[in-house]
């Protein structure tokens, strides 16, 4: 299995459970009207740390995943991260990608910007148009959990890559 | 040279000295290059705003959608002409583009079999994509409605290339349960949508029908205020009052339009959201001075006769309002919305329902009886006749003047000598001949004028006629070219002859003598703090103005009247309410007759005026103005006192309850 | 290996974007379709496992109750359930009645239904959607738009159904529509005027908010006692009288023909465990679902 393959699969393994846990934190919060917005830790991991390829795949995947659950046009979670992902990538050899602080800003700036194209996109298309009162409470605890899980989640990414024999950070065409 | 130039790294060196050659196109490269600076700018600093317009006006289309039309409420606040919502489903034509193209790809592909000779062109392709997912659509709404509509396949076209914006109108006039369906079961992003439009509603049905008048729909392309007027725009049609109050008052009635400016496609379909808009918001309400139970209590009595036509007036004698405006045969407003259908159009005109007779010239008639009030009041204010002494010849059923006989057409026998109260009471021609000629025409038209009797009332609907005419010497001159016989005084006297009126007009000027003025502005809107109307005099002596209402009070009591207003013999009989009338049988070309009844009551405090005028419609049958017209009176009456507590409580009838004096004569 | 140079490196992430997108584009519709069920289906286990550790830890939590209580409680059930007994058995003789009614006027019988319990796996409120997953989907017959319901009203509609799960969109979804009516606070009878109201803006930390458009004007509100909703029946979906909400605000539309209004759904909505599916018996098919 080439290099390229097993990222991909550490990647992907990781994000499932990010998903999962994401889900299991909606529906203990539905009670009040929230709901988790994590996109930012599914893309940040795979731009900064996989080659272009595996992340690239690892979160497009991932987005198709959200887009089974979500009564949305199918793809539309899957292209807004990767879009992410991509701006994430172009810019990340001028980051200093080994600093956590970094990695937690790099995360959350993603999140921001994922989560403002869904937006856009949904007020577009669908009947739906939230008001302030439900976005902004969201975007809050959305982007507290990033901070909170992102260092976490990195370190989970890299152990995967670790496990399954994939070096983290390496080039690949 | 050049060699040492390319040699040293000295670049300043190289372009100073060398290609002198090069010089000659730095002069021609800076024109082109301020030429192109120049071009940019002229076209993007100068002319910016006309390109913006230009881009505006392609980009851009407007909608504007009609508010709904203010209310029109009776006295007491009751609608008389409100909106009932409309529900329809539409298709937004303009949002199903891309569906428009993949059908016409698919048909386009269809027919790329070479069977087809000659292949259909492109538009016509277009045009079937577009029937064939415009079907679809109407096949969604069959299924989940379960009844089959009809599809104006021309009409979609038409709608199509004329007015892509506006929603197309699939299916109207939904019950409440096929709109309840297709809410639950249309999807939420469909481009079918149920749309609700008000339309005129008339809580009363064919109550005053010719009063509120009706509504149609406004096809002119009216300037309007909003912004974008300078934008392609769409208009779904208002609706704009066609007669009656909707007509005089259709500005303030007239609902605020809403309007959305959108962003289109280059092919004209809609970009969502809308750049701009506003929603429409209702016209303002216009209270009238009506009063639902008394126009309804008219209009019912009116209809008692169903083949007589006619109309009724009721005034407030204090403010001028008008209670009542009645004309039968009358049409119901809720066969006009959405629109009025050819057969019900027929049957109006057949019935001669259209005209509003109150007001229009088809109620203006020659106002007979009802007339010698005025003739009494100019014979007295010129002393021609004093109210304790019988006038002239006593009355033998018929008198001569001007070489001609003029018969009593009142009283099968003789009214003999009579005072002015028993000849008003009991309508005596002969007694009235002689004071009119005593007066002279030009008084008796000076005094008419004097009362408002010569001109328009001046009510706030449109028709009203300008044909009511005071006849005098001149005018006879000037527009017959003959001169005025005695005989025409008498005839005048008696309001025959050339004299017309509306039952508007003698409604005023019953009013007035109520009050004893002249004049009455009527009107139709309603004030609570309406002011009492208060105008000249009339001028008589309270001793005169005494025998003029025993007269008039003696016409419902003994008189002609007598046995038809406001009799203990009938079932709606008023106790304690005296009533002070005159009526009146003009003669109406056919050798018909035009019966009117004119009333104000309670005698001793006038507070309701009535004028009511029936139109006898066989030639040689008489048609009563005490028979048929008082009756009317008599039930409009009956309800006002419904409402007015004080009088609610019978009182004991006897002439010593009222402030006239009793009628000295008919005691005699 | 050959570098790539700085700006195709940077230039990669972008073109492989584009291709993406427009390769998306062009991937039939049965491809996505298949794709989506098949990741759905690969998600469902999980979540279903999920909802039964909950389920199981419920279940001792239970189990760590005193005795008394759980004797008092199982007390209490038994003397309602004594109470519904004497109403099943009111019900079944006017039920009869009716369809002897019903036969008597040669009236086609109202559409009946089949009901199906099922517990709810995943609770999924975004502010652009709210829908739930229950642990019932096609072995159990669901079909897509059929009713959702629980003790308290109306839950939603079915939206999607898989194999062993099926996706219940709930009332305070902006795609969910029902026609209803409304009961004044004195009334015992609903006003009979079909109103439509829509799942709306549901803000964070509030019960679930839904809208009222097309409301005749001469329904008022007045703090304090609050009109209620109840399924008018008319729609074809759901049956009639299920209550929907309560009106807490009636504002009046410009143009004065209307009203719209602002419903406050049961708090109960959010923290739903158990719902019951209104499947229809007849072999019609429900309209598309929302």
């Amino acid at each position: 299995m080439s290099h390229a393959s097993r990222q991909t699969l550490a990647l992907l393994l990781g994000n499932a459970l990010l998903v999962f846990l994401a889900a299991q934190a909606d529906h203990a919060l539905a009670g009040w009207q929230l709901r988790l917005w994590l996109g930012g830790l599914l893309l940040a991991p795979a731009a900064l740390l996989a080659s272009h390829r595996a992340g690239a795949v690892a979160v497009f995947v991932t987005g198709l995943a959200l887009d089974a659950r979500a009564p949305v046009p199918f793809g539309t979670h899957a292209l807004v991260l990767l879009a992410a992902h991509a701006a994430l990538f172009a810019v990340r050899d001028r980051l200093a990608r080994d600093t956590p602080a970094l990695r937690v800003a790099a995360a959350l700036m993603a999140n921001l910007v994922a989560l403002a194209a869904f937006g856009l996109i949904m007020a577009a298309a669908g009947p739906a148009r939230p008001g302030a009162g439900r976005l902004l409470p969201e975007l809050l605890i959305s982007q507290a959990a990033v901070a909170l899980c992102a260092t976490w989640c990195f370190a989970l990414q890299e152990r995967l890559c670790a496990l399954f024999g994939a070096r983290p950070g390496l080039e690949l065409p | 040279m050049s060699r040492s130039a390319i040699r040293a790294p000295q670049g300043v060196e190289t372009r100073a000295n060398g290609n002198h050659r090069l010089w000659a196109f730095y002069p021609l490269l800076a024109a082109l290059l301020l030429t192109l600076a120049g071009g940019f700018a002229w076209q993007q600093l100068l002319r910016a705003d006309l390109h913006g317009a230009r881009e505006r006006a392609q980009g851009q289309r407007r909608v504007l959608v009609p508010g709904p039309r203010g209310r029109i409420l009776d006295r007491a606040g009751r609608v008389l002409a409100g909106n009932r919502p409309r529900f329809a489903v539409t298709l937004a034509l303009d949002t199903l583009g891309p569906e428009f193209r993949a059908e016409f790809a698919a048909v386009k592909k269809n027919y790329h079999t070479p069977r087809e000779s000659p292949p259909p062109t492109s538009a016509q392709l277009e045009q079937i994509a577009r029937t064939a997912v415009v079907r679809r659509y109407l096949d969604q709404l069959e299924t989940i409605l379960g009844r089959a509509t009809e599809f104006d396949a021309a009409g979609l076209q038409r709608h199509f290339s004329q007015q892509l914006l506006l929603p197309y109108l699939l299916m109207e006039d939904l019950t409440p349960a096929e709109y309840a369906r297709l809410v639950e079961q249309l999807p939420a992003n469909s481009p079918l949508q149920v749309f609700s439009a008000g339309v005129r509603d008339y809580p009363y049905g064919r109550l005053a029908a010719h009063a509120l008048g009706s509504v149609g729909t406004d096809d002119s392309e009216a300037d309007d205020d909003l912004p974008g007027d300078d934008l392609t725009t769409y208009r779904l049609r208002g609706t704009k009052g066609r007669d009656g109050l909707e007509k005089f008052f259709d500005d303030r009635l007239q609902g605020e339009a809403g309007f959305s400016i959108f962003r289109v496609s280059p092919a004209g379909y809609r970009l969502n959201p809308p750049l701009e808009s506003r929603p429409p918001a209702r016209g303002g309400d216009l209270m009238t001075s009506l009063d639902a139970d008394l126009q309804l209590a008219a209009e019912t009595a009116l209809r008692i006769n169903p083949d007589l036509a006619g109309a009724a007036v009721a005034l407030d004698v204090r403010t001028g309002e008008v209670l009542v405006l009645a004309s039968e045969p009358g049409y119901d407003l809720r066969d006009f919305s959405p629109r009025l259908s050819n057969a019900t159009r027929d049957d109006i005109e057949a019935r001669k329902a259209w005209a509003n007779r109150a007001i229009s010239a088809s109620g203006t008639y020659s106002p007979g009886s009802t007339f010698k009030l005025l003739t009494a009041i100019a014979a007295l204010r010129h002393g021609a006749l004093d109210p304790d002494e019988p006038l002239g010849d006593p009355c033998d059923g018929s008198v001569l003047i001007g070489g001609k006989l003029f018969k009593c057409y009142n009283g099968k026998g003789h009214h003999g000598a009579v005072h002015l109260d028993e000849a008003i009471a009991k309508s005596c021609d002969v007694y009235f001949y002689q004071a009119g000629v005593k007066t002279t025409a030009d008084n008796i038209a000076a005094e008419a004028r004097r009362f408002h009797l010569d001109r328009p009332a001046g009510i706030e609907l449109p028709g009203e006629t300008h044909r009511m005419l005071i006849p005098d010497p001149a005018w006879k001159k000037r527009t017959q070219h003959e001169d005025w016989f005695q005989g025409d005084t008498a005839n005048m006297a008696i309001g025959q002859g050339y004299v017309l009126e509306t039952p508007l007009n003698m409604a005023c000027f019953i009013a007035s003598l109520a009050r004893d003025e002249v004049w009455t502005q009527p009107t139709l809107l309603h004030r609570a703090d309406a002011p009492a109307q208060h105008t000249e005099r009339t001028g008589l002596t309270p001793a005169q103005r005494d025998a003029l209402l025993a007269g008039m009070v003696g016409c419902t009591t003994v008189g002609t009247a007598a046995g038809t207003l406001n009799n203990p013999s009938l079932t709606n009989y008023i106790p304690g309410l005296s009533i002070a009338g005159k009526t009146g049988t003009a003669q109406i070309p056919g050798n018909k007759n035009a019966a009117w009844f004119v009333c104000f009551a309670p005698a001793e405090n006038p507070q309701i005026a009535i004028a009511v005028m029936i139109e006898g419609d066989t030639a040689g049958e008489e048609v009563g103005g005490g028979r048929y017209a008082a009756p009317v009176a008599q039930a409009i009456l009956k309800e006002w006192v419904k409402n007015q507590p004080k009088l609610n409580t019978p009182a004991p009838v006897s002439p010593s309850t009222l402030s006239l004096p009793a009628l000295p004569s008919l005691t005699r | 290996m050959p570098v790539p140079s700085p700006s195709s490196r940077q230039s990669r992430p972008f073109i492989t974007l584009g291709v993406v997108l427009v390769a998306w584009l062009l991937v039939p519709a049965v491809v996505k379709r298949f794709l989506r069920a098949a990741l759905f289906e690969a998600q469902a286990p999980a979540a279903v496992t999920a909802s039964r550790v909950r389920d199981l830890q419920e279940y001792w939590a239970l189990r760590t109750r005193p005795a008394n209580e759980l004797i008092a409680a199982g007390k209490d059930t038994a003397r309602a359930l004594a109470g519904y007994e004497l109403g099943v058995e009111r019900l079944g003789l006017l039920e009869a009645e009716n369809a002897r009614l019903h036969a008597l006027l040669s009236l086609p019988p109202p559409p009946g239904f089949r009901q199906e319990h099922a517990r709810v796996v995943e609770r999924d409120f975004s502010a652009w959607w709210q829908q739930l997953v229950i642990r019932k989907g096609a072995d159990y017959g669901i079909t897509v738009g059929a009713p959702v319901v629980f003790a308290g009203g109306v839950v939603g509609r079915v939206r999607e159904v898989r194999a062993t799960t099926s996706v219940v969109a709930l009332l305070s979804d902006p795609s969910v529509s029902l026609a209803v009516v409304v009961v004044g606070p004195g009334d015992t009878r609903p006003d009979p005027r079909p109103v439509k109201y829509s799942g709306g803006d549901n803000p964070a930390f509030g019960p679930a908010r839904g809208t009222l458009e097309f409301a005749p004007a001469d329904i008022t509100v007045t703090p304090g006692a609050l009109p209620r909703l109840l399924t008018s029946g008319l729609g074809g979906v759901f049956p009639a009288g299920l209550p929907v909400g309560e009106v807490t605000r009636m504002e009046p539309s410009p143009d004065g023909l209307f009203q719209t209004g602002e419903v406050r759904l049961n708090p109960a909505l959010a923290t739903l465990e158990e719902v019951t599916v209104l499947v229809p018996e007849a072999p019609t098919a429900l309209p598309a679902a929302p």
